[in-house]
């Protein structure tokens, strides 16, 4: 059985290929957090039908979500430091991947995330921000100290679906030079012939980081419970 | 002829039927009486195994079969030979009011498309809906939607009809056009009806034998004039005086 | 703006690239046909409650949703060959594993992903037929199999059709990943030509065009089988 599997080299690799997991943590981290940002104010946006902006917000979602995010990731990586170079910007060379990859990344959530936070405000009663404005809020106190918190609260199951295709995303930056899980996984395995067991560890990882994902937005759904 | 033997049903700790053994005489209209939870429905849906009984013995006319160790073949068996109309009509969605008489007509009597089309309108014009024939579900009333289903089960011309609850469901005003439908059928037709009501005028007018439950057991059951105007258990006379004065019947 | 993005170029990019998309829908369609009969039958299994195979059934629906497509095409375009092997040396049936075309493995990926999330789709539109429809169906003597098929199934269709299109879309957003295992589709042929005239951005700009008209093309598309599935249904 051993020219077939491999366990022991499977199990053996583990801790290598797991070492690597820093780069996905940071990328899935950085670009949750800029890109539910991000969409609040885009829902925002397209909630108040804001003039102008409302028409690009809605291009820019249409485009986010109806191209596939590889292409989004190599049209960034590969594109936009061409299209930098011939607008006349300088020392391009010195910018380094990762911030390509955050950039799109953070842009991808940014359009998921803004229709998701948009349909949770909708939801939330009007009476709220009607009584948000009687006590003499204006429009961003009334959405930064009502809305936004239970919008949030309502979100969370879809946002968390967000977070872990984010985290599954990951798995393709290897495409642009960023040396993370998958690319050691095909280093390792360019060396050892044994591609299927290296894979087979990345894939536990991510259904791990998964699980743990799911778990911690169970916690965080009950603690900021409104109902 | 339906007979059940010593009929038990638990819904975890909670036992509903215990230990019911009653027969129901063919072509007789059997109304079931009972306040909310006295296992009245339970005992209706067992019949057609709907629900399955945890012990006990169920006969249909030739039919014999021990609950405990039933057959899927022998469920299927019994479904043949019955008919049921729902508390909540249960008509099918993505069909017509025609399609919905015809559907138990061509998929289990295998009937023919045409054949079974005839019959379907005339069942419907017997329930007077025959108008309604290309409506959907949706397009009609509760009680339309009710005497469809009186319909579809009367196409199958079933040995029993089972009636949960037929009205129960209904606004008011439209209680009385399904309760017709309903005195009609026990005229014109001598299949067995057992039916689960609240309406005690319709078991008065129509019932030829009254069964009363109460907490899983048959407390007493007879024939209308009998039970209704002088039961002989308090339980019965309790449940009975909401709706019946039994000063003015009095002798 | 000219010497910025050319267009003229990418016009002809486009008539370039338009050869890779019947091979992008191939793989999209096909995969999901399979798909939904995998996605369908692990649905039932766990609607039906059939011991054993239930567990196996919901671990699919936990596993087939945690893994990364890109994770999963790797695991079948380096797993499919060896497990083959194994199958052949151990039973002597020739299975041909050295020269399985790579489209195979794609598509063999693809749907086991998209099987695991079509396999949620159909179960939660199933559920959401109301019970008394099997209840009626069963009291006039249909078999189960038969109220399913004429009166649940159609209506959980119905219910379906919006989830399934999701499902479509992005599943042709996914073939862009199988250029990595040899597959060459849209992707792969503009990374091709890439490697030639380094001109990424204006066939990148293509490549995404065309996957959003694509996209757009198929919403539209669904809605419309969404309102002719639905007829018999209020406010369609």
């Amino acid at each position: 059985m051993a020219t077939y599997f491999d366990f022991s080299y499977m199990i053996k690799s583990f801790p290598t290929i797991i070492s690597y997991i820093d780069i996905t943590l940071l990328i899935t981290f950085v670009a949750v957090v800029i890109g539910i940002a991000l969409g609040s104010i885009i829902a925002i946006i397209r909630i108040n039908k804001v003039k102008v902006l409302y028409q690009i917000a809605g291009i820019y979602i249409s485009f986010m979500r109806g191209t596939p995010f590889l292409v989004q990731l190599f049209l960034c990586y590969f594109g936009l430091p061409e299209l930098l170079q011939k607008l006349g910007v300088q020392d391009i060379r010195n910018v380094p991947a990762l911030f390509y990859v955050m950039l799109v990344f953070s842009l991808h959530v940014g359009a998921y995330s803004s229709e998701i936070m948009r349909s949770a405000i909708l939801a939330i009663d009007k009476g709220q921000i009607e009584a948000a404005y009687s006590i003499g809020m204006g429009n961003i106190r009334a959405y930064q100290r009502i809305v936004l918190p239970q919008a949030f609260s309502l979100a969370i199951p879809s946002l968390t679906n967000t977070v872990i295709s984010t985290l599954k995303g990951t798995s393709l930056v290897f495409n642009v030079g960023v040396i993370d899980m998958m690319r050691k996984a095909d280093l390792m395995g360019a060396y050892s012939q044994r591609n299927l067991e290296l894979y087979i560890d990345v894939a536990i990882i991510y259904i791990l980081l998964c699980y743990i994902f799911s778990k911690i937005s169970q916690i965080i759904e009950k603690r900021a419970s409104y109902v | 002829m339906i007979t059940f033997k010593n009929i038990h049903k638990a819904f975890g700790a909670n036992e509903v039927l215990k230990g019911i053994s009653c027969t129901i005489p063919t072509g007789s209209v059997t109304v079931i009486l009972g306040p909310s939870g006295s296992g009245k429905t339970t005992l209706l849906r067992s019949l057609n195994f709907l629900e399955k009984a945890d012990r006990g013995e169920i006969t249909l006319d030739d039919i014999h079969i021990d609950v405990e160790n039933v057959s899927k073949a022998e469920i299927h068996q019994i479904r043949q030979h019955t008919a049921m109309v729902f508390q909540m009509y249960n008509l099918f969605k993505n069909k017509t009011a025609l399609e919905n008489v015809m559907e138990g007509l061509t998929v289990v009597k295998k009937l023919p498309k045409a054949e079974a089309k005839e019959k379907a309108l005339y069942f419907l014009a017997k329930v007077g809906l025959e108008l309604k024939a290309d409506s959907y579900p949706h397009q009609l009333s509760g009680g339309q939607q009710q005497r469809i289903g009186i319909a579809r089960a009367l196409a199958l011309n079933p040995d029993v009809i089972l009636f949960d609850e037929p009205t129960s469901a209904l606004d008011p005003e439209l209680v009385g056009e399904v309760l017709e439908v309903m005195k009609k059928i026990a005229q014109e037709f001598n299949c067995t009806m057992v039916v689960v009501t609240h309406e005690i005028s319709f078991a008065r007018e129509v019932a030829d034998h009254i069964i009363f439950m109460d907490g899983g057991v048959i407390v007493e059951e007879g024939a209308p004039e009998k039970l209704l105007f002088n039961p002989e258990n308090e339980r019965t006379k309790q449940f009975l005086s909401r709706y019946v004065s039994f000063t003015e019947y009095n002798i | 703006m000219g010497n910025i993005i050319e267009f003229s170029f990418m016009y002809d990019s486009f008539w370039e690239l338009l050869q890779y998309v019947p091979i992008t829908l191939f793989l999209a369609v096909t995969t999901m046909i399979f798909a939904c009969v995998l996605g369908l039958l692990n649905a039932l299994i766990q609607i039906k409650e059939i011991p054993v195979l239930k567990f196996f059934a919901h671990s699919y629906v936990l596993l087939g949703r945690a893994v990364p497509t890109m994770v999963m095409l790797y695991i079948v375009y380096f797993g499919l060959p060896v497990f083959l092997m194994a199958f052949t040396d151990k039973t002597g049936i020739d299975t041909g594993y050295q020269h399985i075309s790579p489209i195979f493995f794609a598509i063999v990926g693809l749907t086991i992903h998209t099987g695991a999330y079509l396999s949620e789709v159909f179960r939660s539109a199933i559920l959401s037929v109301d019970k008394g429809q099997m209840e009626a169906a069963e009291s006039i003597g249909m078999t189960w199999w038969q109220g399913f098929y004429r009166i649940v199934a159609r209506q959980a269709g119905v219910f379906a059709v919006p989830l399934l299109a999701n499902q479509f879309l992005d599943l042709i957003k996914g073939t862009s990943l199988v250029f990595t295992i040899t597959v060459v589709e849209l992707l792969g042929g503009a990374k091709i030509a890439c490697a030639d005239d380094y001109r990424y951005l204006e066939r990148y700009l293509v490549v995404a065009l065309i996957y959003w008209g694509i996209s757009i093309i198929f919403e539209k598309l669904f809605l419309l089988a969404e309102r002719k599935v639905g007829i018999f249904q209020k406010g369609i």
